[in-house]
């Protein structure tokens, strides 16, 4: 191939990658704004979790106690357990038991009726009565966030569905770096108050300043789920996967249901000798197959992240497995004890550079800023797109373009701040709604859907300029009102958090406040009045650009 | 060397050879620099490769081998996002505040490390 011939088929290349950015990036980035942005906030599910339930303590600093004794009797906790669920839920298929911690004192009881259908419920752990929930803020916490990232709450199907849209990123990630020609002489350029040119420019800066973060997060994201979204090989070899992670894990396969009752042996010995053999605490216990002679339990050793020891790959709290009815141990893996080769710890190491918990509170907030990070870069170009048209109409779709421009600048307003209000309003929810109604976690989440659906309708309904600045009020006053909000309802707010040295709540306030603070300073710079025409034409089309 | 300690060196170190990187730069140099400086623009970038592989150490002592490198990639973009959104802005206090990191940060680092 000549010289002359290569030269154009690279600016040909160029060409097809620019537009499969701008039309690949476009499709999907209302939804990746969503995944990263809870997926940002999932991060801190934590502390989301115990600001939106105030009875639980607040976090211990030395987080995960290796000691036995740590207060809680968890073998009484098993019996009691026990005893609750062969009065209620004697015909269930699964039963789980969350052991009592300085995290909640109580103990969590999780079942699967014959339906398969998941319930749970808490019990005290010194008297073995039902915690009377109806004075507490039953919440799904910050991992609403989570689901929301990984699933948008839609079960496997949720899953398929982030993972189309993750490809896509990847796909946009990719073609962005190729178009992008001077990635090295523009490293360090924001020039603000020029209008499209400071919209590139910050699209640029921050996608350049964050991709080692950006892609790693998405292929990562990916491989997490690799057996669902590979099933190929899997479905080839086994019949389930269950059976294919039994099998690469060297675990106990998963027995068909007999139907042949057979009592079970005694929880507290199985879970005293799991301790002994796991010299930590245990976290939780399951039993697959309750009272019948296939069933079989699992007692899982507490996670502990010791401060202090970071790594990525064998920090599982180790777990012992037992056959249900003779009680005898089948399988111990060890804390840190790895299994199923090279190739499954690399997917373990990926995984865990995907859930950020492996470095401490600082891992966090920068997992925190660079997802925020890649939030902003989907918003800017988004928002890029539409200030390249505003100007001057690029009529793609023919007649139907002002429509088409119209619903993307709907979408804009409705996913960007929309999206953002209803997290906010996620958090009101928690506060506002009564104590002790049904499926109060659920409502919660409603709270969270119907806030994002009206601001696309109000998006819908008022002018575009307008929906920007109203819905950028609207946020700031959710942000900035919440600590009072806290204050009236709970009777907590972020000074008492600080004083108390509770710095998980009281980040949850100030990162809302620091929101609060932007959408205002935003709402400000697009109502501020516009320079003088005289000023040149190229301020005023940076004015109407930002408008 | 603390947590806190690491925290704080790893980005003052991280900035600062950003901002080395950055001003070396003819472009960015010019925004803090009336004249061009071909010298102090080389000494820029090299201070700058220098600072930046310095803000590895660290994020080694107290994250380890495997998790350092992975918080160093973090400061990184922390430390480019802290001059990015300065520079434009305020740029002689962006290259002062630099001069400060790393007047204070190497010979902290230098400290800690002896």
């Amino acid at each position: 191939m000549s010289k002359v011939q290569s030269g154009a088929a690279e600016g040909g290349f160029r060409q097809a990658m620019a537009w499969l950015h701008t039309w690949g990036g476009l499709w999907a980035c209302w939804v990746l704004f969503v995944i990263f942005l809870t997926g940002s906030l999932g991060v801190f599910d934590e502390p989301i979790t115990r600001w939106m339930k105030p009875h639980l303590p607040q976090a211990s600093e030395a987080t995960g106690d290796t000691r036995m004794g740590d207060g809680f009797d968890r073998p009484q906790a098993v019996r009691m357990a026990r005893t609750w669920f062969e009065e209620n839920q004697p015909d269930a298929h699964f039963w789980g038991i969350g052991l009592p911690s300085d995290e909640d004192p109580s103990i969590r009881l999780f079942w699967q009726d014959p339906q398969e259908n998941f319930h749970n419920a808490r019990i005290d752990a010194s008297t073995g009565n039902p915690v009377d929930g109806s004075r507490e803020r039953d919440s799904e916490g910050g991992h609403h966030f989570v689901h929301m990232h990984f699933e948008f709450h839609g079960g496997t199907a949720g899953i398929w569905f982030v993972g189309a849209f993750t490809m896509a990123m990847l796909v946009a990630l990719v073609s962005g770096i190729v178009i992008h020609k001077r990635i090295f002489k523009d490293f360090f350029t924001f020039r603000p108050g020029k209008g499209q040119r400071s919209w590139l420019d910050a699209h640029n800066a921050l996608s350049v300043l964050s991709l080692p973060f950006q892609l790693m997060i998405a292929y990562t994201g990916l491989a997490t789920f690799y057996a669902l979204y590979m099933p190929a090989g899997i479905a080839a070899h086994y019949d389930s996967e269950e059976a294919y992670f039994a099998d690469l894990l060297a675990q106990p396969a998963a027995q068909e249901i007999t139907g042949i009752a057979a009592p079970l042996a005694a929880f507290d010995g199985m879970l005293l000798h799991a301790e002994q053999q796991l010299q930590r605490p245990a976290s939780f216990v399951s039993i697959e197959h309750p009272n019948d002679s296939s069933a079989s339990v699992r007692v899982f050793g507490r996670f502990i992240e010791k401060p202090g020891e970071y790594r990525l790959l064998g920090d599982g709290g180790g777990r012992v497995f037992f056959n249900g009815v003779t009680g005898e141990q089948s399988d111990v893996q060890m804390p840190g004890e790895l299994r199923g080769g090279a190739a499954q710890d690399v997917q373990s190491v990926m995984a865990n550079l995907h859930f950020a918990a492996f470095g401490g509170h600082l891992v966090r907030w920068l997992y925190f800023i660079s997802g925020l990070a890649g939030a902003a870069m989907l918003a800017t170009g988004a928002l890029l797109f539409m200030v390249k048209r505003r100007q001057r109409s690029l009529n793609e779709f023919g007649s139907a373009t002002p429509r088409v421009y119209r619903v993307i600048e709907v979408l804009n307003v409705g996913t960007l701040t929309g999206l953002t209000i209803a997290c906010v309003a996620f958090f009101w929810g928690n506060r506002l709604l009564p104590l002790g109604i049904a499926d109060r976690p659920e409502w919660e989440i409603a709270v969270f859907f119907a806030v994002w659906l009206l601001s696309v309708v109000h998006a819908g309904l008022r002018p575009v300029a307008r929906a920007w600045v109203e819905q950028l009020l609207a946020l700031a006053a959710l942000c900035l009102l919440l600590p009072l909000l806290n204050w009236l309802t709970v009777g907590d707010q972020l000074f008492s958090y600080l004083q108390r040295g509770d710095g998980e709540r009281a980040g949850v306030e100030l990162v809302a406040l620091g929101t609060g603070v932007l959408s205002l300073w935003g709402a400000w710079r697009l109502t501020r009045p516009r320079r003088a025409p005289a000023a040149g034409r190229q301020r005023a089309a940076a004015a109407q650009a930002r408008s | 060397m603390s947590l806190t300690l690491a925290v704080i060196l790893a980005a003052a170190l991280c900035y600062a050879g950003m901002a080395g990187l950055c001003l070396g730069m003819d472009r960015h140099h010019s925004q803090v620099w009336k004249a061009k400086a071909p010298n102090r623009q080389r000494l820029l970038r090299v201070a700058g490769w220098l600072l930046l592989a310095l803000a590895v150490w660290p994020c080694v002592q107290i994250w380890g081998a495997a998790v350092g490198p992975v918080v160093w990639c973090g400061m990184l973009s922390v430390g480019a996002f802290t001059l990015v959104l300065l520079l434009p802005y305020r740029p002689r206090v962006a290259a002062l505040l630099a001069a400060v990191a790393a007047g204070v940060g190497l010979p902290v680092l230098l400290l800690s490390a002896g």
